[in-house]
């Protein structure tokens, strides 16, 4: 009964440490990869709080589509914050 | 630097984690799902898939396919329209771009190439699966076609948008595809109501199952497979025009500068 709540708790946990640094992060690529990360980590307390629909639709468009569009838009303009 | 973001990020999440256990333990919110279901909840389970009630049923294992394409179908009708509608938004941004074949490109290394050979295909298989399965096991329409989406997305950055080309995907194509195949969620939903008006019977829109007063229904069995009725088509239509629709977006994003030249003639014009 405990081990879905300790799941989410680490899962959230690591969520928050990602999006922190996806935040602060110059370097755009290394950022769109925090990103995803955090969109794994999304995507498993989604499946463990018993929702497989939405894990489904939540694994492609965070960890695939978003990272790649960030991705072509880098490289049409310029990788480092300033 | 690095060490500092990173005991920051830590203390950040720490003190999340306190100020969401202390709302837990003194229950001001509910972490996980309760293990009780409300009557709602009983009520479509028991319904969704129960032959022996043919005027509630809709013949769906899968409650939430059940729910959103059947029990509450406008609402996902319209969600639909809305993608529709951004990715007009999109075309008339972008209006006159062309495609241009045999422009220089080289795209990642053969080490990522050759593993993406190997994924690619299966990417596609695992999205045509949900679409086909999607009234039986989790999934559906929309995620089958955002799982689809992934593979030309990959195409483009691994390999190059030439390769998209030669592989016969070019965004004429696909902007009728997703037209045709939204038409085609748009004539499902009326059908049962235009074959009532030939065969002088009740029907509703958006019909499925027999409903009271109305003996029209669909397909629902498919040789030893419950078919769901429209739930199926739905899913199948639904997945074309999201893989269509997103594929469409991501090739207009990822187009080279030469091709994109003519736009900005094309705005000039207008201004």
């Amino acid at each position: 009964m405990f081990l879905p709540v300790i799941i989410l708790l680490i899962f959230a946990f690591l969520s928050i440490v990602a999006t922190y640094l996806a935040i602060v992060e110059r370097d755009m690529l290394v950022a769109a990869i925090f990103m995803a990360f955090q969109g794994v980590c999304y995507a498993i307390i989604y499946y463990v709080l018993m929702a497989p629909d939405v894990t489904l639709a939540y694994i492609p468009i965070s960890s695939g589509l978003t990272p790649i569009l960030i991705l072509i838009v880098l490289k049409k303009t310029e990788r480092i914050e300033r | 630097m690095r060490k500092k973001d990173i005991i920051i990020a830590i203390s950040l999440a720490i003190m999340v984690m306190a100020i969401s256990s202390a709302l837990y333990v003194g229950r001001f919110i509910v972490i996980t799902p309760p293990y009780k279901t409300r009557d709602l909840a009983k009520s479509f389970l028991k319904y969704s898939y129960n032959p022996w009630n043919e005027e509630l049923t809709s013949y769906a294992l899968n409650v939430v396919s059940a729910i959103i394409w059947d029990y509450r179908g406008l609402d996902t009708i319209l969600e639909t329209a809305v993608l529709y509608s951004a990715i007009i938004g999109i075309t008339t941004l972008f209006r006159g771009v062309i495609e241009i074949r045999g422009l220089r490109h080289r795209g990642l290394s053969f080490l990522v190439k050759m593993p993406s050979r190997i994924i690619i295909p299966l990417i596609i298989a695992v999205g045509i699966s949900l679409a086909m399965y999607g009234h039986l096991t989790p999934g559906g329409g929309f995620q089958a076609g955002a799982v689809a989406t992934v593979a030309p997305a990959l195409i483009i950055t691994i390999f190059s948008i030439e390769t998209l080309y030669a592989l016969k995907f070019r965004t004429r194509k696909l902007f009728l595809i997703r037209t045709i195949a939204f038409a085609g969620i748009l004539v499902i939903s009326i059908s049962l109501f235009l074959y009532s008006l030939v065969f002088l019977t009740n029907a509703y829109i958006l019909q499925n199952m027999i409903r009271e007063n109305s003996n029209a229904l669909m397909p629902h069995w498919f040789v030893d497979v419950p078919l769901a009725g429209s739930i199926f088509f739905y899913n199948i239509l639904e997945f074309l025009t999201v893989f269509a629709g997103l594929t469409y977006v991501f090739i207009i994003y990822s187009m080279r500068e030469r091709e994109v030249e003519s736009m900005w003639r094309e705005v000039e014009t207008y201004e």
